[in-house]
């Protein structure tokens, strides 16, 4: 039963464009606190708890298999370990000591048992065993959930398609959850590039962030209407705006569907300049997106993934099978693999980076693996093995100096000598940098000299050389890619690479926002790598765009010198080129 | 009952993967088996109370195994610290 509250509609930062309807599921950690009182005797409360974990093993074990089959073993290891937890022998006997001396009933005693082993491993040093608490609750409140009557909502198992509302989602749900069954999601908190947001638009769904309390405001159940692109979303709205809003949906999924003519097709100007359109992918999972939205490369491989999630460093096979999956995935096409970029809002359970003031400024990306050898040595291995199988472009983040270059080209070649004594016979590839730190922007003259080719990464470049933190909502405001400096700083480093006769891309969010298309091809990048679902909506773009048209935009934008300027000159170029 | 010392020496210590290996095989047997390291004692048979030990690489501790099937018990699980959790 729908409630028939309709209020105003909620605001918050637009995460992933589209327009999406349907009923709401809120994902909220309500309080499962218990009190303690009188059970209804030893006996039965035991079995009331075996009944709990029979039920709780039952789920799990149907979370296990989905997921396996669904995202592989390494997702599944994170639920059989819960599984473990719920056939330790220690929770009976424990429990059952405290309904012998107490007579208090199962969920009082079961969350005693529990909150203890918690503090056991919350209070351990190494950082590993700290986060295994979250294990424990999470264990502790499926099972509280049976005891208590709650329903418990495994994402990997929806049945009705839904609008999720959380929080934050964290990548353990977004990796987890039945895709085919979400429609859209909301969160009160995060902005633009934080994980849902990104997560979303990879996937090619509607999401609004930032919302601060839509958990509150929003009952599961309710109907919601949103605009991904614009940040406001309506709870129970009046039946004629809902159908407003169906009717907005199934034109999005027209136009969604329209955009599949496009593949296929060059992505070149109507004066037939082409620029390349890479996708910036996460893990192997995605490339059925590169597929899909016939991405002409991969310009940027966040090989975090293979990091993540586990309990130890990947072995040089475990990484070569990965980067070999990929790049023989693209057949040839150009793949740009990111060497491991940790640090900053990125940690790994097993590598502690220890407590910093400025993480953003601190012990991260290429300043990790100039320090740990044999971390990026195995790195290196993996990468240098995959070259003989396509177009191997590897690329350092986080560069800063022409020393950390010289140094981590140094570094490659140790490798392929070692390998090449061993047999292997590495081939061709290229070696970039990202550039994403003001000092690596000024330098690019000099640093062009060294590398095959840059890639502007435009989310850092902007953090740093504005000096915002961009996960700071009160100063998001002056997180501003209008900046004239943004837009100097790329110029500079275009120019810098095309002298030295390098290619010059750019993988930062500004690549795949269809605002900065036109003024980005004007400054002549030869390749936006993006987010694989703007891949074909750029292409459709460009097309329409003239070379000439563009290259004056950009010779406008780089004379003016205030942000709402450039704004406003873009916003006149744009709507112009889509009435054309 | 019967015990045996032994030292961890698998790179990432008895984590969640090797305690669940280790829990696995010491609940195939009848007998108790009690994990003893730094004056500490564990349920060999619970994976909550063995990573509750927090053991890592280098340490030692005790496996002490009672019951009627003891002799098994301790070799395979002093065979499987040695073979650092590989089958």
């Amino acid at each position: 039963m729908a409630p028939s509250r309709s209020e105003l509609p909620l605001s918050g930062t637009p995460g992933s464009p589209g327009f999406c309807v349907g009923r709401a599921l809120v994902l909220k950690h309500d309080s499962l606190e218990v009190e303690q009182v009188a059970g209804a005797g030893p006996s039965q409360e035991l079995s009331r708890l075996q009944n709990a974990l029979e039920q709780s093993k039952i789920e799990l074990g149907r979370v296990v298999e989905v997921t396996r089959k669904s995202m592989g073993d390494d997702k599944a290891q994170i639920f059989e370990a819960h599984l473990m937890v719920l056939d330790d022998p220690e929770i009976l006997a424990q429990t059952e000591k405290i309904l012998n001396s107490e007579n208090s009933t199962a969920e009082w005693a079961f969350s005693n048992v529990m909150d203890h082993f918690e503090n056991v491993f919350s209070s351990m040093k190494n950082e590993y065993m700290r986060e295994r608490a979250a294990d424990v609750r999470d264990v502790k409140s499926r099972v509280l959930r049976h005891l208590l009557n709650k329903d418990v909502i495994d994402l990997v198992n929806l049945q009705n398609e839904v609008v999720l509302v959380a929080d934050d989602l964290a990548p353990s749900d977004t990796a987890t959850m039945n895709r085919s069954k979400v429609l859209g999601f909301l969160t009160n908190i995060g902005g633009k590039t934080s994980h849902s947001a990104i997560m979303a638009r990879t996937l090619g769904i509607p999401a609004v962030v930032g919302l601060k309390d839509a958990t509150e405001k929003i009952k599961t159940g309710d109907w919601i209407a949103f605009d991904g692109s614009q940040g406001v979303a309506y709870v129970n709205p009046p039946t004629a705006l809902k159908d407003q809003y169906l009717g907005l949906r199934e034109e999005f999924l027209n136009y969604r569907k329209s955009l599949l003519d496009l593949v296929g097709q060059k992505s070149v100007t109507l004066d037939d300049h082409s620029v390349e359109l890479a996708a910036n992918i996460g893990t192997v999972d995605d490339l059925e997106f590169v597929k899909k939205n016939d991405a002409e490369g991969v310009g940027l491989l966040r090989t975090e993934f293979i990091y993540l999630n586990r309990s130890s460093f990947p072995t040089e096979e475990e990484q070569y099978q990965s980067y070999k999956r990929i790049v023989e995935g693209l057949k040839g096409k150009p793949v740009v693999i990111r060497t491991l970029d940790i640090g900053g809002d990125k940690n790994l359970s097993y590598f502690d980076i220890g407590k910093e003031q400025n993480p953003f400024l601190g012990y991260r990306a290429i300043r990790i693996c100039l320090r740990d050898k044999p971390l990026f040595h195995t790195q290196l291995r993996a990468l240098l093995r995959v070259a003989p199988l396509g177009d191997l472009r590897i690329m350092f983040p986080m560069i800063s100096s022409i020393e950390e270059v010289v140094q981590a080209k140094k570094e490659v070649q140790i490798v392929k000598a070692q390998l090449e004594t061993e047999g292997f016979r590495v081939g061709n590839f290229q070696i970039g940098i990202m550039i994403e730190v003001p000092s690596a922007a000024i330098m690019a003259d000099e640093l062009a000299e060294h590398v095959d080719f840059f890639s502007i990464g435009t989310n850092d470049l902007i953090q740093y050389t504005c000096a915002v933190d961009r996960m700071n909502q009160k100063i998001q405001d002056l997180y501003n890619p209008h900046h004239p400096a943004i837009f100097r700083l790329i110029n500079q480093v275009i120019k810098a690479g095309h002298a030295k006769g390098k290619w010059v891309g750019m993988c930062g969010e500004m690549a795949g926002s269809s605002e900065f298309l036109a003024v980005l091809v004007g400054l002549e990048l030869d390749e936006l790598s993006m987010n694989p679902s703007n891949i074909l909506v750029a292409r459709k773009s460009l097309r329409k765009l003239k070379f000439s048209d563009a290259k004056n935009l950009a010779k406008r934008i780089l004379s003016l010198s205030d942000s709402k300027q450039i704004e406003e000159e873009l916003r006149k170029f744009n709507s112009s080129l889509e009435k054309a | 009952m019967i015990s045996q010392t032994v030292t961890l020496t698998n790179e990432t210590g008895m984590h969640a993967r090797p305690a669940g290996i280790f829990v696995k095989a010491a609940s195939q047997f009848q007998s108790d088996i009690k994990i003893e390291a730094a004056g500490q004692v564990a349920n060999g048979k619970s994976i909550m109370n063995l990573l509750g030990l927090g053991l890592e690489k280098g340490m030692n501790f005790t496996i002490q195994v009672d019951g009627a099937d003891e002799d098994e018990a301790l070799s395979t699980l002093v065979t499987l610290i040695q073979k650092q959790f590989e089958a």
